[in-house]
């Protein structure tokens, strides 16, 4: 076959056509190119559409113009076009981007031209080399597919589009006889299988760096779950909980019970009817942050944080910060709402040090000027909330503690719910929350009790951050997740300054102690939506228990987890010799058994094929191998002389059942073949 | 001359006249009988095991480490769990295939076939055979010699034998050896290369090529031979005797083969003209004719000679072939012919020996 490209057939089209006429071999090679250039063009299109969902409209449609033009040049069987078309189609790309994403760098950008020039890169498909560098340009593209999701079904699209690209690797190597794509996907799957071990000792072994290594994620990737800079309940309908570490604290001496953990984020005072912000902070006639520590033997905890890349301001400070974090960053400060704040965006993993109190008072200096702005509510929303407090304050002079407890106990004795997919909510959110849909998470608890608390005149902010931490007991250390995301409220007493209520834990008070956000929810989700068909629910759980474990085993397998594997096993995680060492010992042995899987010699399949080898071997051990042009008979002929009369006769028996096996019968005769086998075991020249 | 061999040739002896006896000289005469023995040709057939195969990346598998590390890289700056996943599961893939494209090599055996002789200047036609003697189809199998020719790709179907022939040019007369050749194959993805080098103990004999045009055969010269002096000649048919071997074909008598009752093969008798047979003599050529003239002329005579059925005589200097005919008595003539003043090569396989 003539190692033509598959593109320069297409061109030499008009010459093909005679030769072809006339049944010439160029003629069939170039139906069969143009059928291999299809395959391959069907898992470029299985390696992109998993990515179309995120990428701009004008993006996709571009790509798909390139892909179909294409394709109509292998129907149509058209030279593919010329280097001027194709350099003003890249100059328009470039154009294009740039107009979009205002650079030409970052993942979005990167991404937008990646695909682009992949559809381009399908007219320049002339030589081997090309095709190559689309198949590879394709497992890059499905990488930045991970930007987005690293869902279930996200990984099982990547896998299947991995296979066809093996697939069309493989399509390629054929050079002679043509291969059905059944039996190439076979060949794929079998090779991915292969592969699959090796792949999970790479993955558990591979040494993982600590960091980004160069910028950072730009903030498309980074703005997920967690922490924003406003709180708008009932505008989100689904908390996909990620399991991706926020960040990683250590304490010195015991740690806080899990009840304490509360890790502060930024603070929102100003409600606008629908989403909560932050207050102006540099508003004149402000405290400076103060806390007062009530007496000596107050509980401390020094503890030191490693926060993960996120393009923030804040750093997490267990409640209540009581000293200045120590730490490489610049300039930090305690903000009035006693927030840690980072002048510059946090955009590398940074490590800092304080000490938290539980027991420490802030917001003792506050005046009634600075409590303004806790107090306001906006005017003409959520008018039922409003009558509520009404009526609450109606009751009588009340403690700000007896308040409080009656909101909590107006979440706790009504038909509350905790859910993490709670309905979406109109304009007047907290009026719909208390009084028709009662179903939400901490940001509509938290959202509803600081409106009634402001409406009943007590000064009362929403605290956004982390509750609970997952601990690492091997490690000696906590992790802090993105699901563990919380929002809880601060009401402001003279005497006690602000305090802390948290509404959420009067309704699912688990969420608090176990730091576990998932399980409570979703139960009480399944029982409330599902509640009929019990099938659903449990499909829906075991959904979930799926993603749980994805999320467990897969995506949070990280640096950390890497060093307690491998201190499970016995090593010394920055003995970089012994981690090398085990590496090397595990890819070797991975690859050994599946070299003596795959590698072992394989007999002729057929029985009496198998034991006519057999007889012959015996007889070559007494010298008397067979030569290659002998038939039976022959063989025989030469060899019953040499042997004992008794060893000749059995000889000859066995060469008679093999002719007759052969030559007579046709077909193999499971009879015939055991006595052959016998006579053979029993021969002993 | 032998350019288009490859420097390790079969016998490095061809090498030691060019060389002349500088020290230079002998120092490279022992390197290449030193190469040459560790490297000696491979008689009968070779399996390709373990020690024979060397397998190393390809150019696109060069570029897909590339890719790898990059993709490595992105997954390590943007923390992507499932990033390593893929990034993983590639290169093992790239692993893994490593295994499958030596495998496919691995077990083959090659198997030296018959070799025509040719004159020089045309192509000759090294026969091979791959052998697969596994379950295993062989994918893309390429056979080349380095240096000369585009690879030929064969798929080898399993407890199948497949026949390459492969073309190689002649530039002089003599037993020209088989060339080094390489067997090689990227299957499955093409991202890494297996080969192994094979030098079939094997060869071609490239006979001298036939003067053009033809000088006249010589007549009548043939005064001290053995023949009996009844002559051989083909002017008139004298007799029709049977068969013996070494009779040419053409002389066969069918006619009255087809009367007889027996059908025993008959050959035709003929009384010759003046002198009956021929001898070429390689005295008898012109006295200042170069040697490679001389021998062209010869083989273009014995060829001449062979065609008309004619019984023919050969004498070259240290060398005679009685008066004979048929195609043994041809080949020992052209044989010796190509192999005039040549250092005698220890001869090649049987088979291939002879056409």
């Amino acid at each position: 076959m003539m190692p033509t490209s598959r593109a320069g057939k297409t061109r030499e089209r008009r010459l093909g056509l005679s030769i072809r006429a006339l049944g010439g071999r160029l003629g069939a090679s170039w139906e069969r190119d143009r059928r291999d250039t299809l395959f391959l063009m069907g898992a470029v299109l299985v390696s992109v559409l998993p990515q179309m969902p995120w990428m701009p409209f004008w993006c996709s449609a571009g790509f798909l113009i390139l892909f179909v033009w294409r394709l109509g040049l292998v129907f149509g069987g058209r030279p593919l076009p010329g280097t001027s078309v194709r350099i003003s189609a890249a100059i328009a790309i470039i154009g294009a981007v740039y107009a979009q994403y205002h650079t030409l760098v970052g993942s979005e950008a990167g991404v937008a031209l990646l695909i682009l020039f992949l559809g381009l890169k399908l007219m320049e498909m002339r030589a081997r080399r090309d095709l190559f560098v689309v198949i590879f340009l394709c497992c890059f593209l499905l990488l930045t597919g991970y930007f987005h999701s690293q869902g279930i079904l996200m990984g099982a699209a990547t896998m299947f589009a991995v296979l066809t690209l093996i697939a069309s690797m493989l399509t390629m190597q054929f050079r002679q006889d043509e291969i059905p794509v059944g039996r190439r996907l076979r060949y794929a799957a079998v090779l991915l299988l292969q592969a699959i071990p090796v792949a999970a000792a790479l993955f558990l072994l591979f040494p993982r760096p600590d960091g980004p290594l160069w910028g950072s994620p730009d903030g498309s990737m980074a703005a997920r779950t967690g922490l924003s800079d406003s709180m708008s309940p009932g505008e989100i309908s689904n908390l996909a909980g990620s399991a991706e570490v926020v960040m990683r604290v250590s304490f010195e001496g015991t740690p806080p019970p899990p009840a304490e953990l509360y890790w502060r984020g930024p603070t929102f005072g100003h409600f606008d009817g629908r989403a909560w912000r932050p207050v102006f902070a540099s508003r004149p006639g402000t405290p400076v942050p103060e806390a007062r520590l009530p007496r000596d033997n107050i509980r401390r905890y020094a503890y030191t944080a490693t926060l993960e890349p996120a393009s923030r301001h804040w750093l997490l400070a267990l409640d209540v910060p009581v000293s200045m974090p120590e730490s490489d960053l610049t300039r930090v400060s305690i903000a009035p709402t006693f927030e840690m704040v980072s002048s510059e965006r946090l955009s590398r993993r940074s490590r800092y040090s304080a000490i938290a109190s539980p027991d420490a008072l802030i917001g003792l200096n506050e005046t009634r000027f600075s409590l303004e702005p806790w107090l306001r509510l906006p005017s003409g929303f959520n008018p039922r909330t409003l009558a509520l407090a009404e009526r609450w304050l109606a009751t009588g002079p009340a403690s700000i503690e007896r308040r409080v407890q009656q909101v909590l106990a107006h979440f706790r004795d009504e038909a509350f719910f905790y859910t993490m997919t709670p309905p979406l909510l109109g304009r007047d959110s907290v009026d719909e929350f208390l009084f028709e849909t009662r179903a939400g998470f901490c940001e509509h608890y938290t959202s509803a009790f600081v409106m009634l608390m402001r409406a009943m005149g007590i000064p009362a902010r929403v605290v956004t951050g982390y509750q609970g931490a997952e601990a690492n007991a091997g490690e000696g250390y906590w992790i802090v997740r993105q699901s563990n995301a919380h929002a809880w409220a601060e009401v402001w007493e003279s005497g006690h300054g602000w305090r802390r209520v948290d509404p959420t834990a009067a309704v699912a008070p688990e969420r608090i102690k176990q730091g576990r956000p998932e399980q409570a929810g979703n139960t009480r989700l399944a029982g409330i939506e599902f509640g009929d068909q019990p099938w659903l629910s449990r499909l829906r759980l075991n959904l979930d228990g799926l993603t749980h474990a994805w999320n467990q085993w897969l995506l949070s397998y990280d640096r950390s987890s890497q060093a307690s594997l491998l201190s499970r096993l016995g090593l010394d995680v920055n003995d970089w010799r012994e981690v090398a060492g085990a590496f090397a010992g595990a890819l070797g042995l991975i690859l050994g058994v599946i070299a003596l899987l795959t590698l072992r010699p394989r007999l002729p399949r057929d029985p009496v094929e198998r034991q006519y080898d057999e007889f012959c071997q015996r007889l070559a051990a007494v010298g008397l191998g067979r030569l290659p042009h002998e038939t039976p008979n022959s063989f025989l002929h030469r060899i019953e002389r040499l042997l004992e009369p008794e060893d000749a006769g059995q000889a000859r028996e066995i060469v008679s059942i093999h002719n007759h096996l052969r030559y007579d019968l046709g077909v193999t005769r499971k009879d015939l073949v055991d006595q052959m086998k016998a006579k053979v075991r029993a021969f002993h020249p | 001359m032998t350019a288009a061999l490859p420097a390790s040739r079969r016998d490095p002896r061809l090498f030691a006249d060019e060389r002349g006896h500088s020290r230079t000289g002998r120092l490279i005469d022992s390197v290449s009988h030193r190469i040459a023995r560790r490297r000696r040709p491979h008689r009968g057939d070779l399996r390709l095991d373990r020690r024979r195969i060397y397998i190393l990346p390809s150019r696109a598998g060069l570029l897909f480490a590339g890719a790898m590390v990059t993709m490595l890289l992105a997954t390590i700056n943007y923390s992507l769990a499932l990033g390593y996943m893929l990034t993983f599961v590639l290169a093992a893939v790239g692993l893994v295939s490593m295994l499958h494209t030596w495998r496919n090599l691995a077990g083959l055996i090659l198997r030296p076939g018959r070799a025509d002789p040719v004159h020089v200047g045309q192509f000759a036609d090294m026969n091979l055979a791959l052998v697969n003697p596994s379950r295993l189809m062989r994918f893309a199998i390429q056979i080349h010699s380095p240096g000369a020719g585009t690879p030929i790709t064969h798929d080898v179907t399993p407890d199948a034998e497949k026949m390459v022939s492969i073309a190689l040019p002649t530039t002089r007369r003599g037993w020209l050896a088989a060339p080094r050749l390489e067997v090689s194959t990227t299957f499955p993805l093409g991202l890494w290369r297996a080969w192994s080098y094979w030098e079939p103990d094997a060869g071609v004999l490239v006979l001298p090529q036939p003067e053009t045009p033809a000088a006249p055969l010589p007549v009548g010269q043939l005064g001290d031979t053995v023949d009996d002096g009844n002559g051989h000649g083909d002017d008139d048919l004298s007799a029709i005797r049977p068969y013996r071997p070494g009779d040419s074909l053409r002389r066969l008598a069918w006619k009255a083969m087809a009367r007889s009752a027996s059908g025993a093969p008959l050959t035709k008798e003929f009384s010759g003209g003046a002198g009956g047979e021929t001898a070429f003599d390689w005295n008898q050529l012109p006295a200042g004719m170069p040697v490679e003239a001389r021998l062209s002329r010869l083989t273009r005579w014995v060829l001449l000679a062979d065609t008309g059925g004619q019984r023919y005589a050969l004498r070259l200097p240290g060398q005679a072939f009685d008066a004979d005919t048929g195609p043994t008595h041809r080949e020992r003539c052209l044989e010796a012919l190509a192999l005039f003043d040549l250092p005698a090569d220890p001869p090649p396989d049987a088979g291939i020996r002879r056409a």
